[in-house]
């Protein structure tokens, strides 16, 4: 027996079906895994970040306004990745270094994106010719 | 723009009219596209411009930047003030337009006129001021930085 009847016989077609949904469910699990990993570490160094300043709180027992950026939905994953950029380079910050970087990594419109952050006070001047993130 | 227009900028502001008319007649408006650079560090300063619309940066070689985001805002004014050479690097954050003088009609007028001269010297300077002071405070920085090194 050769061929396609022997394919047949051992159960090679459901054998083959199989394997291939293993492959495309593994596959598709990857990706879903990658694609929510970075909001994941977000999440990680957004706790490390507020945790102690709502202990300063607690113990000076003062309220203390937070600055709230205006930003609309379609910039919030620009400020995340100028924020992952940023917490690489460490602050305070250039700015061109940071437009600089932005363009390397294929952001689009940096500058403009830059600007409406500044603008926003999602970035803020240090007074001395650096910035700061959102600085609280 | 008209002359009215141009006694609205802050720079211009203290202009009688007649005085108005001699720089609106060497101004050009000048649109500038995001990511532009308008004039680059080290270069002879030829160009001074005035912030009508738009956001702009202006940076130095140590990383360090300012920001303009009003309109009348000033930048170049290494045009009228020796030794005519860009201390710092401008770029166009967003699309605008600046109101462009050639520095050395602007130097001629500031120079032939002094009532002219003193009013529009005395903002340049008051800004030059606002420069010095954010100079001084890079350089304490700087120092700062090189003491705890030490």
């Amino acid at each position: 027996m050769y061929g396609l009847e022997a394919i047949s016989y051992h159960n090679g077609w459901a054998i083959s079906i199989v394997g291939i949904l293993i492959v495309f469910t593994g596959l598709v699990t990857l990706s879903m895994v990658i694609r929510i990993f970075p909001k994941i570490i977000a999440i990680i160094e957004e706790n490390g970040k507020t945790k102690p300043h709502q202990k300063q709180i607690k113990s000076d027992n003062q309220e203390q306004k937070k600055v709230v950026p205006v930003i609309d939905d379609q910039n919030k994953e620009a400020v995340r990745q100028y924020q992952y950029l940023i917490s690489w380079m460490g602050e305070p910050f250039s700015l061109p270094r940071l437009i600089e970087l932005a363009e390397k990594r294929g952001l689009v419109r940096p500058y403009s994106t830059v600007s409406q952050l500044i603008q926003s006070s999602v970035i803020q001047p240090d007074g001395k010719g650096f910035f700061l993130w959102h600085p609280e | 723009m008209t002359v009215e227009e141009l006694q609205q900028l802050d720079v211009f502001k203290d202009l009688s009219s007649s005085e108005a008319a001699q720089i609106h007649a060497i101004s050009k408006i000048a649109r500038v596209n995001e990511g532009e650079t308008l004039f680059e560090m080290g270069n002879p300063a030829h160009t001074f411009c005035v912030v009508l619309s738009g956001d702009y940066m202006i940076y130095f070689g140590d990383g360090s930047a300012f920001t303009l985001h009003q309109r009348g805002d000033i930048t170049g004014w290494s045009t009228v003030v020796r030794p005519y050479q860009y201390t710092g690097t401008a770029v166009a954050l967003t699309s605008g337009e600046v109101l462009a003088f050639d520095g050395s009609e602007l130097l001629r007028l500031v120079q032939g006129d002094a009532a002219l001269g003193d009013k529009i010297m005395g903002k340049v300077y008051a800004n030059v001021g606002e420069r010095i002071t954010f100079a001084q405070s890079r350089i304490s920085e700087n120092e700062s930085c090189n003491t705890n090194d030490s």
